[in-house]
């Protein structure tokens, strides 16, 4: 039995080996942590994608943990989080700086829009063409400086990494740059600041310093002039590039600076300069002209509007002084002046009134018609009217109307009959005026006396007589000039008047011989009259016979010859 | 290129400050010392095992560790501890010094100069004790600001020290 036994087990460990020794190894693998953990190691990372892949359980879980482990770990050593964060704090910080920035810029914006001045347009004009904000475009255009150097300092020791400068390059850039470290541990050490803060500036003069802080190096820039707020994000990207770019070499400096070469590029980054743009002679002297130009502007304005409130002054002035004029407005228009008012019809034309001012444009005028009560137009008021003959003197004292002179007695009569219809005539006074002769009427008289001296005359014949005898002669001689002086005055009066030349006989012989007797002899005076220079074709000659014989007119009387003036009625 | 922070450290007046002159012509003038407590100084060295350029902080002198500005130490690579020959007690200093550098910033290379060996009619060094020192590792250097003996050598020295310190690390 106990040989059987020990061939079964004999046979049983044959047989069962594999699966003993897999069981073994199993069992060995579960009970000894280490191999447990290399064989769980394989599977946990797909355990935990599937597990995240199915439901939050294990996240969940796990949070608490992961927490704390992270509290623990930030609490032994904080510096490692925020050397580790310090590339992603400064973009978000500055993400935020930016809008923040953005904002106060737009709102700064909002200000200096309101300002004008020659420059702001131009800065204007400036931000319109690059579509810049106003803003930026004037504060690139003030803003004056020039990185001259930058010195990237490891922040422990205090060794210059790299530099960078303008020009002749310092010799001594190294002791500078431990120097400027001993100053900031100075500084820090002397206010008790955190030990982690550094001196972001110092100013000397004209020279700024601007110091960057990194976690294992600062950017030192040594700036001339004034540095724009954006030169610090500059700094401050290069250097966080520094920092990621040169992470190991920073972490385990121990001296080599060769490594840092490589940050050449981002040194080059930091010499930024902004270099105001120098007004060229060519700028100053388009400012002076567009400075004369306005001078000009504003000098052709003044003296515009002074030869404007000139000219409207002299036109108030001289209208105000010319009589029958009441000016109501006087302005300038386009080009010209207008004028509103009254105008008394016998005033002076507005144009003969003005043509003295000289005045720089042309006037319009909407004038009323009015009537003028002014002493010189009531007297030629009072002239047209009356029309007085040139003797007359008229006269205005105290509001009363005088005539004086010479004046025929009708004109008299028919200006005493106007006066008191003429508007602004209350008194007038015409006993200054004496009667004057009429000179037709005088001539009429004269005609009249003339027509009967000739109607006077008569001249005898003897009987049978018809020829102008010697006798007779000296009676003949003394007609002629009459009628010549008769014809005259009556051309003068405008009178057609027939000289009729009638003879008569007496009653002795028939009356057929008396009319041809009667006739000869008035023939006879007219041939005589003709002879004498009268017009034959203003006298007419008629034998009346014996129609003039009256009883008691002796036959002598009636042989006779007789002139009569007819005045004919014009057609 | 290979640069070096070292700081010189010891009691007033043993020389610190002439011996840097006698090594090297620097730009800062000494009122930093008395101002800011500090003026660097930079030297190119050559040595058997490369070459460094150290920036040499003169730190003013303390009488005890405890009133040096630890920010000025940080970051150094090594220093000397200068000793005035004349003076016992300055050596006291420098022991008191070199103990506190160990502890607060670890094993750096360390050169302790006797200077002012140019007055050896006054030396005054406890013999037995320097021995002692050069026994437990240190360098010991007589040294002379006046004659310059021996200063080109510390420095070399030191920087050599520096140099091996961190040689298998490269």
């Amino acid at each position: 039995m106990s040989r059987d036994q020990s061939h079964f087990e004999e046979l049983r460990t044959l047989l069962l080996r594999p699966e003993q020794e897999h069981l073994e190894d199993l069992e060995a693998r579960l009970l000894d942590p280490q191999r447990l953990a290399d064989h769980v190691s394989r599977a946990l990372p797909i355990a935990v994608r599937r597990s995240h892949e199915d439901n939050t359980l294990l996240a969940r879980a796990l949070s608490p943990l992961i927490e704390e482990a992270f509290k623990k770990s930030i609490r032994k050593n904080p510096k490692l989080l925020a050397d580790i964060l310090f590339p992603v704090i400064g973009r978000a910080v500055r993400k935020a700086v930016g809008e923040a920035w953005q904002r106060m810029l737009q709102q700064i914006n909002e200000v200096l829009e309101t300002r004008l001045s020659p420059r702001s347009l131009k800065w204007r004009w400036q931000a319109r063409r690059s579509g810049r904000p106003y803003i930026e475009v004037v504060l690139a255009n003030t803003l004056v400086f020039r990185v001259e150097e930058v010195f990237l300092i490891h922040r422990e020791t205090g060794l210059l990494l790299h530099h960078k400068g303008i020009g002749a390059e310092l010799t001594e850039t190294e002791v500078v740059s431990s120097m400027f470290t001993a100053i900031q541990d100075f500084v820090k050490d002397s206010f008790r600041v955190d030990q982690e803060s550094m001196l972001a500036s110092l100013q000397l003069d004209d020279l700024t310093v601007w110091v960057e802080p990194g976690p294992y190096a600062y950017l030192a820039a040594v700036i001339r002039g004034h540095p724009p707020e954006a030169l610090r994000q500059v700094l401050q990207v290069n250097l966080e590039e520094i920092h990621f770019g040169f992470a190991r070499d920073l972490e385990h400096f121990s001296g080599d600076t060769e490594p840092f070469e490589a940050a050449q590029d981002q040194l080059d980054n930091c010499m930024v300069s902004q270099l105001q743009q120098k007004e060229n002679k060519n700028t100053r002297l388009t400012g002076l002209a567009i400075a004369m130009l306005v001078a000009a502007l504003l000098g052709w304005i003044s003296w515009t509007r002074y030869v404007v409130h000139r000219d409207l002054t002299v036109i108030r002035e001289t209208l105000q002084q010319e009589q029958g004029y009441r000016l109501t407005r006087a302005r300038a228009a386009a080009g010209n002046y207008h004028i509103e008012g009254l105008k008394d019809p016998l005033a002076e034309p507005l144009e003969s009134v003005l043509a003295g001012a000289s005045l720089s444009r042309p006037v319009t005028a909407d004038l009323q018609s009015y009537l003028s009560l002014e002493g010189s137009f009531l007297l030629s008021r009072v002239r047209r009217a009356v029309n007085p003959p040139p003797e007359v003197d008229l006269d205005l004292q105290d509001g009363v109307l005088v005539f004086r002179g010479k004046a025929d007695v009708p004109w008299r009569r028919q200006t005493e009959k106007l006066l008191p219809l003429l508007p602004g005539i209350t008194a007038w006074d015409l006993s200054g005026l004496e009667a004057a002769v009429d000179p037709i009427a005088e001539k009429n008289k004269q005609f009249q006396v003339e027509a009967a001296a000739l109607e006077n005359w008569v001249i005898y014949f003897n009987v049978n007589e018809t020829e102008l005898s010697d006798t007779l002669s000296p009676k003949i001689q003394e007609a002629a000039p009459r009628v010549q002086r008769l014809f005259a005055l009556a051309d003068e009066l405008d009178k057609d008047i027939v000289l009729v030349v009638a003879g008569y006989s007496d009653s002795m012989g028939s009356e057929e011989y008396n009319l041809k007797i009667s006739s000869q002899r008035a023939r006879s005076v007219a041939d005589f009259l003709v002879a004498e220079g009268i017009d034959p074709g203003r006298m007419l000659t008629e034998g009346r016979g014996s129609s003039g014989a009256t009883a008691d007119l002796n036959p002598e009387r009636m042989r006779r010859v007789q002139l009569t003036v007819q005045i004919q009625t014009k057609p | 290129m290979i640069k070096k922070k070292i700081c010189l450290l010891g009691s007033f007046s043993v020389g610190k400050t002439s011996l840097i002159k006698q090594f090297v012509h620097g730009i800062f003038s000494e009122k930093y010392l008395t101002t800011v407590g500090v003026k660097i100084d930079r030297k190119q060295v050559e040595t058997a095992v490369g070459s460094a350029l150290l920036l040499i902080w003169d730190l003013n002198g303390a009488d005890r560790f405890q009133t040096i500005r630890s920010s000025y130490l940080a970051g150094s690579s090594g220093f000397l501890l200068v000793v005035d020959g004349t003076r016992p007690a300055t050596l006291e200093v420098a022991v008191d010094i070199a103990e506190n550098l160990d502890r607060t910033m670890g094993p750096l290379p360390r050169i302790l100069l006797l200077n002012k060996w140019d007055l050896r009619d006054e030396w005054s060094m406890p013999e037995e004790q320097i021995s002692k020192l050069r026994d437990m590792g240190w360098q010991v250097l007589k040294t002379s600001a006046k004659t310059g003996e021996q200063v080109e050598e510390a420095f070399r020295a030191l920087t050599e020290a520096m140099l091996r310190k961190e040689g298998p690390e490269r």
